[in-house]
């Protein structure tokens, strides 16, 4: 009887009480979850978020390894070896322009992978070069080098020739009077001082070549046209052969034979023909083929066979770098991790070789990360 | 037996209810309790997790800034006529303030602006804190004071220092940090920055963040 009691008693409170801890307990749960749930969105954005910054530190010390692989070759090699070296490692020697680079576009680091590519600096026409140093005067075969190259690139021909008036005043030392500013149809210190956002005329060499953006008459889509095609790194005017897409020495053929400052040097001059500048330069390509190397001397073997009086070959001695082996460099690394969506750094660093004390040095010029 | 049973059990005696009433509430100021603790906790983890993140990116936007920091006018040239020195880093008061010319900028489309730019760090007090922001200017017209822009990076900042690292020579002694550089006195850029960043957490602590930035260019 008292069995049974309890029994029923036992069932009836079972029947009442169930449902009270059911919900409290749900509650506690659903309560719990959102809490965590929470927790769990907001610690899985931060981990994401530290990967990430984890990532692009590692992408950017690869990035940088590339440059530095790529100076320690470039101090170690010659020219020619590395070109048979970048053909081992799977690379091109020359790009769609015609332009001589090395390009390694895959290499493992650690865990992801860095792309290199190595561009020769004399293979373009040095702005810096335009007007002298020392004499601060118009080098006039630059002149005609850069008029013809931006002729061949299809610059409208008025833009042109501002920019490079422009451009003499800019790189133009600050003489006293009219030795400052020479050109009277560029722009002037007082122009730049006249703007909406008014900033100095530099008064010196360029220091990287976006710098040419600053000047008068440039603009976003001339500054895509000729920027693979000029430089502002190496010391003097001379353009590697060796290196040079078609183009340049074209460009550089006609600058040949006209003489650097107006009444010096002989003053004998000519204008040289457009298909005699382009026959040159498809022979000196051909030739590039057989051996890599053109030294001043075979280009000047060239041109003679070519056109037989002496303008363009004698010419070419103020034009043509001798050894036909660049000591200027300009490296782009691009260190990649990841498969799918890699994190990517990219580094672009000019590099120069000396020779010092019997030692060859590869000093970075300069360094920019993107 | 069965109809009083049924009597007792249509209801709940005043002890049962109170009992009841008694139980409910604690496990719910239990619950009440454990759910603001956590909810705290979880607000304090975040801001706490905030504060690194707001130190990460300010630590990098330094790097990159830093390590493309060049000699504007000397890098194809001996001797320029340029006055304003390209690195300039002062004492500021307890803190440091850094002026210097970086390949760091992304030149605007169509505008007369290039890599080159002149990048300045410096602290700015905060009104009725005793806490400063951290701003940095970008001004790619350089001496001119009417270009550029300048915004805060941070505004709970304690403590900015920098402290700057010669080239090791080939010969003679190397020398230790210094807390100023000007380069027309030396010439050159520092092989390394040490930059030292104090920032104040909700709670009122100081957290510090330490980080070396090689320049490459002079090593």
């Amino acid at each position: 009887m008292k069995n049974r009691y309890q029994i029923t008693n036992d069932a009836r409170n079972r029947d009442q009480e169930k449902g009270i801890v059911l919900v409290i307990v749900i509650i506690i749960i659903a309560v719990l979850m959102i809490l965590v749930t929470d927790l769990i969105y907001f610690t899985q954005i931060d981990t994401e978020i530290s990967s990430n910054t984890r990532d692009e530190i590692k992408a950017r010390y690869i990035a940088k390894s590339g440059v530095h692989v790529a100076a320690g070759t470039l101090k170690a090699r010659p020219l020619e070896e590395l070109s048979s070296l970048t053909a081992a490692l799977g690379g091109q020697d020359e790009n769609l322009e015609g332009f001589w680079a090395i390009n390694v576009p895959y290499f493992p680091v650690g865990q992801g992978n860095v792309s290199v590519t190595v561009t020769d600096e004399r293979s373009k026409i040095n702005l810096n070069s335009l007007v002298g140093r020392s004499t601060n005067k118009v080098d006039r075969q630059v002149r005609t080098e850069l008029t013809e190259l931006f002729k061949i690139l299809e610059v409208d021909e008025a833009k042109s020739a501002r920019f490079i008036s422009s451009l003499i005043n800019w790189t133009d030392a600050p003489l006293d009077g009219a030795e400052n500013d020479q050109d009277a149809a560029g722009a002037n210190g007082s122009f730049y001082a006249s703007l909406e956002n008014p900033y100095s005329i530099k008064d010196g060499p360029i220091d990287t070549l976006q710098e040419i953006r600053m000047i008068d008459g440039m603009d976003d889509e001339f500054y895509n046209q000729i920027k693979d095609f000029v430089t502002v790194f190496p010391r003097d005017k001379k353009i590697n052969f060796s290196t040079a897409p078609k183009a340049v020495i074209i460009a550089a053929v006609k600058g040949s034979a006209v003489s650097a400052i107006e009444g010096q040097g002989g003053g004998s001059e000519k204008e040289v023909d457009d298909d005699v500048a382009e026959q040159i330069a498809d022979q000196i390509i051909e030739e590039r083929k057989e051996t890599p190397i053109i030294t001043q001397q075979k280009a000047r073997e060239i041109a003679k066979s070519v056109d037989e009086t002496s303008e363009i070959s004698a010419g070419l001695v103020g034009v043509v770098l001798g050894s036909g082996e660049s000591e200027i460099f300009t490296v782009r690394a691009v260190g990649s991790l990841g498969e799918e969506n890699p994190t990517k750094r990219i580094i672009e660093a000019v590099l120069k070789k000396t020779r010092r004390d019997q030692e060859v040095i590869v000093d970075i010029v300069t360094w920019k990360e993107l | 037996m069965r109809p009083q049973s049924r009597t007792t059990g249509k209801g709940f005696t005043l002890i049962e209810v109170l009992l009841a009433i008694f139980i409910g509430s604690i496990v719910l100021t239990v619950l009440y309790a454990s759910f603001f603790q956590i909810n705290r906790a979880k607000d304090r983890i975040e801001e706490e997790l905030e504060l690194y993140h707001e130190a990460r990116i300010i630590m990098s936007k330094i790097t990159k800034d830093l390590a493309t920091a060049f000699p504007r006018g000397l890098i194809n040239s001996q001797s320029t006529n340029i006055t304003t020195p390209f690195f300039y880093g002062v004492e500021d008061g307890q803190n440091s303030k850094l002026s210097f010319t970086s390949l760091s900028r992304t030149p605007a489309q169509d505008a007369r602006e290039s890599d080159q730019s002149e990048i300045s760090y410096f602290l700015e007090p905060i009104e009725d804190s005793d806490l400063f922001a951290l701003v940095r200017r970008d001004n790619p017209t350089f001496e001119s004071d009417t270009g550029g822009t300048q915004y805060a990076i941070s505004e709970r900042i304690a403590g900015f220092n920098l402290t700057y690292l010669p080239k090791i020579p080939e010969t003679g002694e190397a020398q230790g940090y210094s807390t100023e550089w000007n380069s027309t006195e030396t010439l050159s850029l520092p092989a390394a920055v040490n930059v030292n960043l104090v920032l104040k957490n909700p709670r009122g602590d100081d957290v510090q963040f330490n980080t070396l930035v090689m320049i490459p260019i002079v090593n």
